[in-house]
């Protein structure tokens, strides 16, 4: 792969461009998928491929092909050149200049304690089909859905500059839902799903067999469940449930090409523009967000990004301050940064890659601060755990989100199950009502695998890890007509 | 890729698989997509694809083994992948022999023309409008998309079924510093769209959107332009499933044969529709088609059906709608506003996630357009809302239904003027 890879660059550099890179990935996807105790997915994807981008006279082109070999590595990088050409009749100013990265020639790789590819595909269907008899086995459960995810992402990458870099990238995740159907009424409560960078230990620490019959007994609770009291309501969310509303409202709002209007079209853009970093107060001083793609599992931990950029640890928002974003070489220079912070990833070969959400993270107190704690400080509340309905307008200001599973609280204490709660707020008013965050020990990376951004449309994965947060005069209505 | 390729992939895959029966299913792309922003081109990128899925069976069990390397090492490899799963994994309780040979019209979606526009031509086409959106002091972003796809399903039993189709795609967004304008064309055939006219479109809307005012949250009687609705009404169609209506965990759920919506609502597919066709046939098994009333008159009239759930409880399969038809009235939406007293205009809809299944509540956001009809003309534009609301409850209170259009390329669809819309929020923009 590294020849192919050279033999790339060195014919791009013959024909005088102004920088290129060649990514060639072999990426192994196992998939199934139970419903009942029907697979109706035994899935073994193995995709291999290149994806060849050039700079040339300050534009951008990229072409692809399945097909790796030295012929086919020519052929793509001169139509990528001739895309770039045409793009250049068409480029703001002198066009694209990238921010400076070091050299790096490294290899980076997951540390996985068990290979997931070593488990035999009958034991991953077995663990599932285990699963859904545990909650078909709960009275007025009407239907199980599990599913198992396993991916080996192996990529070279080389780049016009001199960087040569292997990444070799595990991701493992499983999840469930139990759908409860009653008197005419249905709810459904699900085992989120989980995903790490990391082997099949994972599977094996999430006891996901073991809380099957909860679960499902869950869903049927809900059915019965009272619904909330309409009005302004103390939350407590969990950390499955806020690394959604993380996501979306600060994730998504702090990509710096949404900012500059690049994704205008379809993904949306951003209030959190370039004149605020540094001076808007996007939430309370409770509020610290710390992107990092180096934390160990994060599904965003992947050694470089897909232009080479080293992976980094940064702050992007600080005591409730905006002080930085997420981006890549050609979008940091535009906000007269040096640096990217190595947020390009691409899906698949035969993609672009633009700028995605890092591992970001809402930090824990420093206090041994416990999740009831929270909620002994809330006398007319809700606390919310998992996710559930989830929409952000395209400025990334106005949200709604529903969860999985509801309590009421009351005088400080968690008390009956409630259904259909859904809050309503607006990004910074949200941010700026949190007043608590429990502590580290119950902090947790959760994450996303298939976070969709762009066009044509492309999935990418990262960890929005957080803590149980609470928030103070939160919009709550049902979800109901 | 074609039928001759098609067979003979097959037959070698025949000669050398050890299951029972096997199925391939090819998809093909080969495409090049110009993406621009902040008025220059961001990214041109050309994509050509085969993606490949071999299934086993074996007695009751199957497995699948995908490969994008469509050379005979590979297809082998990838049958022996998919004979390996289905030889270790457990007989499936729910296990559907493939489909016996079934004669499928084909559509004729391929045009020639379609193909020739070059990422050159494209730039020109978008140096234009940014030299226009200039002159109005906009800035734009927008994509053109032009490509040509095929879909191939063969299998042991000798079915076979083929598609190819071309398609170009042209959208842009017009922005002003306090508001901003969509417009989209997709048709098969590259002279049926204008980049000219989205852009224009695109323009007008962003130039009515100016000095948006705050609307209180409440329910107004609404007309939805075709892309809004082309926006909502997928989600409908996507929950009409028979199995999930019959184990009770649907809105659909015992409701077969009964009033869903007004009377005037027709809401079909049809593969052969010649103003909005689609493929014939469903990819993953080979399944063919047909038209399909989902709706006819306001009466809930089928739900689609796999080919399990068919078998075990006698019913007639049917496949996944890939185009969304509503079948319309004589207005245009130029006549439709011209005849409204007091309205809101909604031209796009966004970020739509289910809130309750049950009950088919969705919610979303008004995206790049939201006015105020008064007296038959656009009075003043809104700051953007959120809605709950659920589409069956829009499908109860129409008042009219608009010509249809083509949208995105696979709804056929018109405007509609609705009695009660509920908007449950305002966002700052």
């Amino acid at each position: 792969m590294k020849d192919l890879c050279l033999e790339a660059i060195n014919t791009a550099l013959s024909l005088g461009v102004d920088y290129a890179d060649i990514g060639i990935i072999n990426q192994r996807d196992q998939k199934i998928i139970m419903l009942d105790m029907s697979p109706k997915q035994i899935n073994d994807e193995e995709t291999v491929g290149f994806g060849v981008r050039i700079l040339k006279s300050g534009a951008w082109g990229f072409a692809s092909s399945s097909e790796v070999n030295r012929e086919s590595i020519n052929s793509v990088v001169k139509e990528a050149l001739q895309l770039a050409i045409a793009s250049s009749k068409v480029k703001r100013g002198e066009g694209v200049v990238l921010a400076p990265e070091p050299i790096h020639q490294d290899c980076f790789k997951t540390p996985t304690e068990i290979d997931p590819f070593d488990i035999d595909v009958n034991d991953k269907i077995q663990l599932l089909l285990e699963i859904n008899k545990e909650i078909l086995s709960v009275k007025y459960i009407a239907k199980a859905f599990s599913n198992l995810r396993v991916t080996r992402r192996d990529q070279f990458f080389a780049s016009t500059e001199g960087s040569l870099i292997e990444t070799d990238i595990y991701t493992i995740n499983a999840g469930y839902t139990a759908v409860a159907v009653k008197g005419g009424d249905s709810q459904d409560r699900s085992f989120q799903d989980y995903p790490l960078n990391k082997g099949w230990e994972h599977i094996q620490s999430l006891e996901l067999v073991s809380n099957a019959e909860r679960i499902a007994e869950e869903a049927v609770m809900k059915i019965d469940a009272d619904f909330p009291k309409v009005g302004k309501r103390d939350l407590v969310l969990d950390p499955s449930h806020l690394s959604l509303t993380i996501h979306e409202s600060v994730g998504h709002a702090t990509e710096l090409d949404r900012i500059l209007g690049y994704e205008a079209n379809f993904a949306g853009r951003s209030f959190a523009t370039p004149e605020k970093r540094g001076n808007f107060r996007y939430g309370s001083e409770k509020a610290s967000f710390v992107a990092d793609n180096t934390l160990p599992a994060g599904l965003a931990t992947t050694g470089y990004d897909d232009e080479g950029v080293r992976c980094q640890k940064w702050d992007i928002i600080k005591d409730g301050i905006l002080v930085d974003y997420s981006s890549t070489r050609e979008v940091v220079p535009l906000i007269g940064e040096k640096r990217s912070r190595g947020s390009a990833r691409a899906d698949g070969y035969y993609n672009m890659p633009i700028n995605r959400i890092p591992n970001l993270c809402l930090m824990p107190s420093k206090d041994d601060v416990k999740p009831g704690d929270l909620i002994a400080g809330v006398e007319d509340g809700v606390l919310i755990e998992g996710r559930g309905s989830y929409s952000i307008d395209q400025m990334r200001l106005n949200f709604q989100f529903g969860g999985d599973l509801f309590f009421e609280i009351k005088n400080g204490k968690k008390g009956k199950m409630l259904r259909d709660v859904i809050y309503q707020s607006i990004t910074p008013e949200f941010w700026s009502s949190l007043d608590a965050v429990s502590g580290k020990d119950y902090w947790e990376p959760r994450g996303f695998r298939t976070c969709g951004k762009g066009e044509p449309m492309q999935v990418a994965q990262m960890t929005n890890g957080a803590p149980y947060a609470r928030f103070r005069n939160i919009n709550v209505i049902r979800g109901k007509l | 890729m074609n039928k001759g390729w098609l067979r003979e992939k097959i037959d070698l895959l025949e000669k050398n698989k050890s299951v029972d029966e096997i199925t391939l299913r090819v998809e093909t792309e080969d495409q090049n997509l110009t993406r621009f922003a902040e008025n220059h081109i961001i990214q041109n990128v050309t994509k050509k694809i085969n993606d490949v899925y071999i299934t086993a069976f074996n007695e009751k069990s199957t497995g699948t083994a995908r490969t994008q390397d469509i050379s005979r090492e590979s297809l082998l490899s990838a049958l022996k992948r998919a004979e390996e799963i289905a030889m270790n994994s457990p007989e499936d309780p729910e296990f559907v022999e493939p489909l016996d040979q079934v004669n499928i019209k084909d559509v004729d979606r391929y045009f020639e023309n379609t193909k020739r526009v070059t990422p050159v031509d494209k730039a020109e086409v978008i140096n234009e409008l940014i030299k226009e959106a200039k002159a109005h002091n906009m800035e734009v972003a927008g994509k053109y998309l032009s490509g040509e796809y095929s879909i191939g399903f063969a299998n042991s039993r000798g079915h076979m079924a083929f598609h190819n189709y071309t398609k170009a795609d042209f959208s842009l967004t017009a922005m002003l510093d306090d508001s901003s304008g969509y417009a989209n064309e997709t048709d098969e055939n590259l002279e049926k769209i204008s980049p000219k006219r989205v852009a224009d479109i695109a323009f007008k809307k962003a130039s009515l959107g100016k000095n948006p005012a705050e609307l209180k949250p409440g329910e107004y009687p609404v007309i939805l332009e075709p892309q809004a609705l082309a926006d909502f009404m997928p989600f409908l169609a996507w929950t009409m499933d028979r199995r999930a209506a019959d184990e009770g965990y649907v809105y659909f759920s015992k409701r077969l044969g009964t009033k869903i919506a007004s009377k005037n609502v027709n809401l079909y597919s049809d593969p052969y529709c010649v103003d909005n066709p689609s493929e014939p046939f469903v990819s993953e098994n080979g399944l063919p088609f047909d038209k399909t009333y989902w709706i006819e008159n306001g009466i809930l009239r089928n739900l689609h059906t796999t080919r399990y759930w068919a078998k075990k409880k006698n019913l007639k399969p049917v496949g996944f709608p890939n185009n969304v038809n509503l079948g319309g009235g004589k207005k245009s939406l130029s006549e439709m506003i011209k005849g409204c007293n007091d309205a809101l205009l909604i031209t796009r809809l966004w970020y739509i996630r289910f809130v309750n299944r049950m009950d088919l509540i969705l919610t979303g956001m008004t995206r790049d357009g939201l006015y105020k009809v008064r007296d038959g003309r656009i009075v003043t534009a809104f700051k953007n809302m959120r809605f709950n609301d659920s589409p069956i409850r829009l499908l109860n209170s129409v008042i009219e239904l608009g010509i249809p259009k083509r949208v995105e390329g696979y709804c056929l669809i018109g405007p509609v003027f609705a009695e009660g819309f509920k908007l449950s929020s305002v966002t700052l923009f």
